[in-house]
């Protein structure tokens, strides 16, 4: 399965669960004027599908928030990545190589949805700063040649030997923007999409920071990147709070 | 809609348009080329005189091949030769008015040995690494026929546009 169609499936599928969920307004939400403060806890979704996917790939997310008032939420998401890629030109190998490490992104969620009593779903934008240390391993380099006068049909391995670059890191921020629906009680399903800007980065030796785990592929030419969140995650209320503009919204 | 909802759908799209990428391309770097250079070992004066080689033929000994960076048996002032990366050295035979008649060579053959370190330089995503050499050696190595002298300008192969060798004849 393409990966692009991995992405647009989880999309729909949250987009319909996340309707059906906004829909559902419950009359008994009316006697509770009261909001859930808590902690939420899950994992990212679309890694584990991809690790169990891709054979060249591992990772894991754990994401969590901490509601502090209102509208605004302390975010995090705390994971580990592996991925091997073979770059190649049509279908000429050119080299392979492996990425490896774990990153923190910490920051804040402000939400914007004007939920219906009882709901506790989120329409947010979000910031993030985010550190990864990481290493990377080269292994196969063939040289790009565009005579190819020794070897007509590929390039020449120039060398199998493997090279390391260890203690590599990168620092970023995020801007996130995304939705948290309450699918079962206390279960909520979430997906963000992310634009990020590098900050800062190794740059190895006679190579790249090609890839960076929780940043995704680094262009060439770019300090942006992209990046996207599926999640599923337990909200564990601690203690109740009466909405703010009362008033305002019992109106409705 | 809200602006709201109206950038967060655009972030979104522009989430799933950009995953499909574009086929990588390199135009960054290639492996270089020895680029060897004919003057006139007769000039006089400060300034190097080109000087064409005619019905110039270029093989390489171990492949026993013409080398493919210009048209077999054609005038040249300047011919970019490409080296092995797997070997440090490579034999090539230098053909000056070649010409074949009743199966053999008739033409002025000159042999050289050229040796290097072949090195994988990084370029780019897209071109991954390129070859280049360095410790430049030219060696003639055998009976010396049409090449007066050889001077190497550079023993460092990092570009193909430079010139690394002048051969005077």
């Amino acid at each position: 399965m393409s990966p692009y169609f991995t992405k647009a499936f989880w999309t729909l599928a949250l987009c319909f669960v996340s309707l059906s969920g906004w829909t559902q307004g419950t009359p008994d939400s009316l006697r509770e004027p009261t909001q859930k403060y808590g902690l939420r806890a899950g994992i990212e979704l679309s890694k584990l599908l991809r690790t169990s996917l891709d054979d060249d790939y591992t990772g894991l997310e754990l994401v969590g928030d901490y509601r502090l008032s209102e509208k605004l939420f302390l975010a995090a998401e705390l994971g580990s990545e592996n991925k091997t890629t073979f770059e190649r030109i049509v279908d000429l190998p050119l080299y392979r190589y492996n990425s490896s490490g774990a990153y923190l992104k910490a920051g804040v969620d402000i939400n914007n949805y004007k939920n219906w009593f009882g709901e506790q779903n989120l329409i947010f934008f979000g910031l993030r700063y985010a550190l990864s240390t990481f290493k990377m391993e080269v292994y196969e380099r063939y040289l790009y040649d565009s005579y190819r006068y020794y070897e007509p049909d590929s390039f020449v391995l120039f060398s199998e030997d493997k090279i390391e670059y260890n203690s590599l890191s990168a620092s970023w921020i995020e801007i996130v923007s995304g939705f948290k629906a309450e699918v079962l009680p206390n279960i909520y399903m979430g997906m963000s999409a992310r634009i990020h800007f590098l900050l800062s980065y190794n740059q190895p030796d006679n190579f790249d920071s090609l890839w960076i785990p929780g940043f995704n592929k680094k262009t060439d030419n770019s300090r942006f990147g992209l990046g996207y969140n599926y999640s599923i995650s337990y909200f564990l209320p601690l203690y109740k709070k009466p909405k703010k503009n009362l008033e305002e919204q019992t109106s409705f | 809609m809200s602006p709201r909802i109206k950038l967060l759908l655009l972030i979104l799209s522009c989430t799933l348009l950009t995953q499909c990428e574009k086929d990588d391309v390199c135009v960054e770097g290639d492996t270089a080329l020895l680029h060897i250079a004919f003057y006139d070992k007769d000039a006089t004066g400060e300034e190097l005189q080109p000087k064409a080689v005619t019905r110039l033929r270029v093989v390489s000994v171990d492949e026993n091949a013409t080398i493919n960076t210009f048209s077999d048996r054609s005038t040249q002032d300047d011919i970019l030769i490409p080296l092995d990366s797997r070997k440090n050295l490579g034999d090539f035979v230098l053909i000056s008015n070649s010409a074949t008649e009743d199966n053999l060579e008739t033409g002025q053959i000159e042999e050289l040995r050229i040796s290097y370190t072949p090195e994988a330089v990084y370029i780019s995503r897209a071109c991954g690494f390129v070859g280049q050499y360095a410790d430049l050696g030219i060696e003639q190595t055998g009976l010396s026929s049409w090449i007066s002298s050889i001077e190497i300008n550079n023993t460092r192969i990092d570009n193909s546009d430079e010139i690394h060798v002048s051969i005077f004849h």
